[in-house]
């Protein structure tokens, strides 16, 4: 053997990758040779510090978003009707990868955004129907009857940090119902009634409010401060421009899957970073304010962030 | 539990975690997913996330993109689960579609070269803030093998994640990504061979074997690590 032997050829020599004679050539070689004998020594240190990279447990809004979207999708499962596939047909073919697959090479075209549709792409609820879309951000009120549709979920005051940072592309991070990282693992979707129950009654109030996720206690404590649940009027039935073009009762599932049983405060219509959002505010121990899409159904809730409601001002 | 040398081993056949014979094993959960039992994945899921969180944020150095991508993976898992023939075990074949779902969005990042670099902020706030870095972490050790990390392909990084970090064994890995252990172990060994000019200053690394302050809070709650690390490479 003429020189040093190289770093890849020692690490597939420590991995027994190189045939026998050439193996043997440079054992011999790393007997005689302090160098290449210091340089196996550091290549072996690779994998120890490889190694001691310190674990970071599973941070509890990433669970939260985990166990949101599971939940979301157990209940569009449940609303399929029965014998449906499972899968999604058009959308993902049994037995492809998938979102997760590998291999979509196709995907990978340099027109693509940071943050592909991926499983996004099937989020109907992403796609609010252009007749929501093109409505008016005035001050609208909309009523819409109550349904009982429930989810027995303690809903923990995850933080909007990590689970709902991403950039625009992505909505489908719902931060809501968390059983916690540390909870076990019983887990799942109880629908307590049928839908169309009581007529609880929610009014949607369009302030055009541009939320942000620093702010979003705050500033949805200040429009039920302008906007308190008992100055909002109950009308008997269904109105509205939300009501007339059919998205009422997609919308009034949605705000009762996300209420959970706990009384509605307030339903904003707004905007969130840059997206059109629903402000939900349910009232509970604290508070809390949920974000989610204008298009959202109690199939796909769609929690984008939420927060506690802080005092106003 | 992931994060420790050796454990973390999806155990091929059963699956029954420690908690009884009570217990449903993974399989069983999976059945009962695909007739309809609204809970079972769940409850399967859970007993895993912890260990495919950490496959998800070590292969894509990027929390946020590790949650997205536990989270196609997890609804992937969801949707397909009667396709599992049970030719693996379901650990092995959740670890499958989650590494998948990373090295898709590896794939995507490196089609996206403006977006592909991390700033030494953004790495900061990654090593200091949840998702990659345990409290007390030696912080610039993690940064510094993060960022070297990034400089292999994504083939590369996911095979030294699970075998290097993870600990992992060659079978057990050569099953996740679908390929053989002879080219897992090759590409351990080029990962490790390019890593060496990267990580050199940073051997002897924390000093010992992992103690328990490695490993996760108690409250974390997953099914056990069962004998793995014999086999590592």
């Amino acid at each position: 053997m003429t020189g040093h032997v190289s770093a890849q050829s020692l690490a597939r020599y420590a991995e027994g990758l190189l045939r026998r004679g050439r193996a043997a050539r440079v054992r011999a070689h790393l007997a005689t040779c302090p160098q290449c004998a210091a340089e196996q020594a550091r290549l072996t240190e690779v994998a120890v510090v490889l190694r001691d990279v310190p674990a970071a447990p599973l941070p509890p809004a990433v669970a939260a978003r985990l166990d949101a979207a599971l939940i979301a999708e157990s209940a569009r499962r449940a609303a399929q009707p029965a014998g449906a596939p499972q899968g999604n047909g058009a959308a993902q073919p049994a037995g492809a990868p998938g979102p997760a697959g590998a291999g979509r090479s196709g995907d990978a075209g340099p027109g693509r955004d940071r943050r592909p549709a991926g499983p996004a792409g099937r989020w109907r609820w992403l796609q609010a129907p252009a007749a929501v879309r093109g409505l008016a951000a005035a001050a609208a009120v909309v009523v819409l009857g109550g349904v009982g549709y429930g989810i027995a979920q303690a809903v923990s005051p995850t933080s909007s940090g990590l689970g709902t940072s991403s950039s625009s592309g992505r909505e489908a991070k719902p931060a809501l119902g968390a059983p916690g990282a540390g909870s076990s693992g019983t887990y799942g979707l109880h629908q307590n009634s049928a839908v169309g129950g009581s007529a609880a009654g929610i009014t949607v109030t369009r302030t055009g409010t541009h939320y942000r996720p620093g702010t979003l206690g705050q500033q949805a404590a200040a429009v039920l401060a302008d906007h308190p649940p008992a100055a909002q009027g109950h009308s008997p039935g269904p109105a509205g421009p939300l009501a007339r073009q059919g998205s009422g009762a997609a919308l009034q599932g949605c705000v009762q899957r996300i209420a959970a049983g706990r009384p509605v405060q307030l339903v904003d219509e707004g905007s969130y970073r840059g997206r059109r959002a629903l402000i939900i505010v349910v009232q509970d121990h604290p508070s809390k304010v949920y974000v989610t899409s204008p298009g959202c159904t109690a199939a796909q809730p769609g929690v984008r962030a939420q927060a506690p409601l802080a005092a106003a001002g | 539990m992931a994060g420790q040398p050796g454990p973390g081993r999806p155990e091929p056949g059963s699956a029954a975690p420690p908690g009884g014979p009570a217990e449903p094993t993974d399989g069983d959960l999976l059945r009962r997913h695909v007739s309809g039992d609204a809970e079972a994945f769940g409850i399967l899921f859970v007993r895993h996330r912890e260990r495919l969180w950490a496959v998800a944020v070590r292969t894509l150095g990027d929390p946020d993109e590790a949650a997205d991508a536990l989270q196609d993976a997890m609804i992937s898992a969801f949707r397909r689960a009667a396709d599992f023939r049970g030719e693996s075990a379901v650990t092995t074949w959740l670890h499958r579609i989650v590494v998948n779902a990373c090295l898709d969005r590896l794939r995507r990042r490196a089609a996206r070269p403006a977006a592909s670099g991390m700033d030494e902020q953004t790495l900061d706030v990654l090593a200091q803030g949840s998702g990659l870095a345990a409290p007390g972490a030696d912080k610039d050790t993690t940064l510094d093998v993060l960022a070297a990390l990034r400089t292999l392909g994504p083939e590369q990084r996911a095979a030294l994640v699970l075998v290097d970090m993870l600990g992992y064994p060659v079978a057990d890995t050569a099953e996740i990504l679908g390929i053989s252990a002879g080219t897992v172990k090759s590409r351990c060994a080029r990962g490790r061979a390019r890593l060496l000019p990267l990580l050199a200053h940073l051997r002897g690394g924390p000093a010992g074997p992992p103690g328990p302050e490695r490993n996760q809070p108690a409250a974390q709650r997953v099914s056990p690590p069962e004998g793995a690390g014999e086999n590592r490479a």
